[in-house]
């Protein structure tokens, strides 16, 4: 096989793989994750979730395709939004992974592996088998809620619950369809995972927490809603 | 009678007379259960011995307290019951939202050169 076929075969498998990046007022900060995540040389679609600032204006200067919600309808709708177009230009591989910057590009590659080769459906990063760094009690206390409330609910047992960053095949995202807008989704993704007899693993992952990924992050009362949102969900499906 | 009821009852005799004509323009099942409550309330106003009464037979004692009652078990029905529309409704605008974003998505600068995904105008009608 020669070089130049090699290089082509290497170039139309990664125009498979697509980075889904859900951005709220993340003017200040996406150029950052986008330019880290670019070099990688994969797709990324950008959905700007009805944001008031310039993150849109900001994503367009770069290599990536802008969608844009008009109103802010959540994370889980965005990151929908942004499954559907992947879906629509043939993607073979979805990764969904935060705007603000908390997630490190170089993990990408081990949380590709698992669902490139078939192996799994999904792969789900694991801060606490990775390494979180700056992460407050209170937010750990909540994480660790989490993981039990999803041990409970959907019978998966998993090291960590609420990871942004995680690798759909083909299969998966068509197979999961997120109708959680907000927050709730990440329990409502492991639910079907669990629902639909998806295989998956964990992959360890690095996550950065800054002052400001704290202040847009969950709080306590957050925890109370996402309940309440997926009791809603069921109720009204 | 009482200058309440003389206020009360003509108004809702007047809404129970159009129930009846909306129910016979298109039969819709719910101007029956309207017109049920129309005349519950004439009923209760004209004889409000009747409340009281069955305040006692369900062991509540005052005529007042099962019409507060009633009306706590009404509204909290309601609410549930428009909370659930609201839910839903908000599905549906998202939607639409989705859509009108994935037909108008835009490539960012330097993404055509050597890229083989479509344009966006290629993605029209798509979603």
């Amino acid at each position: 096989m020669s070089v130049d076929s090699t290089y082509e075969k290497e170039k139309e498998r990664r125009n498979t793989i697509w980075i889904v990046v859900a951005a709220y007022n993340e003017a200040a900060r996406i150029k950052t994750t986008l330019g880290g995540l670019k070099s990688l040389g994969y797709n990324i679609v950008v959905v700007d979730d009805g944001s008031s600032d310039a993150t849109a204006e900001v994503a367009r200067t770069l290599p990536v395709w802008v969608l844009r919600h008009p109103i802010n309808c959540g994370q889980g709708a965005a990151l929908q939004t942004g499954i559907d177009f992947a879906l629509s230009r043939g993607a073979e591989a979805i990764v969904t992974f935060d705007g603000d910057g908390q997630h490190d590009p170089a993990d990408l590659p081990q949380m590709l592996k698992p669902v490139w080769d078939n192996e799994v459906d999904i792969a789900l990063g694991s801060r606490f088998l990775g390494r979180v760094e700056n992460i407050p009690l209170v937010r750990r206390a909540l994480l660790r809620a989490a993981i039990l409330f999803t041990r409970l609910t959907s019978g998966l047992k998993l090291t960590d619950t609420h990871n942004g960053f995680r690798v759909f095949s083909r299969k998966a995202a068509q197979t999961i369809r997120i109708r959680q807008p907000r927050m709730a989704h990440a329990s409502e993704i492991l639910d079907q995972i669990a629902a639909r007899g998806l295989s998956y693993v964990e992959v360890p992952v690095t996550i950065r927490y800054t002052k400001e990924t704290l202040e847009k992050g969950q709080s306590t009362w957050d925890a109370v809603r996402i309940s309440g949102q997926l009791l809603a969900g069921r109720l009204w499906k | 009678m009482t200058p309440f009821q003389w206020l009360a009852i003509p108004i809702l005799g007047i809404l129970a007379t159009l129930e009846v004509r909306a129910y016979f323009r298109n039969h819709q099942p719910i101007h029956i259960l309207r017109e049920f409550v129309w005349l519950l309330g004439i009923t209760l106003i004209l004889f409000p011995r009747i409340t009281t009464m069955l305040a006692t037979l369900l062991g509540i004692g005052r005529g007042t307290d099962l019409v507060f009652y009633s009306f706590m078990l009404l509204s909290t029905g309601g609410m549930f019951y428009l909370y659930g529309r609201n839910y839903l409704l908000k599905r549906d605008v998202i939607e639409l939202i989705r859509r009108d974003a994935l037909r108008n998505a835009t490539a960012g600068a330097g993404l055509d050169s050597g890229n083989s995904i479509r344009q966006p105008e290629e993605t029209k009608g798509e979603s």
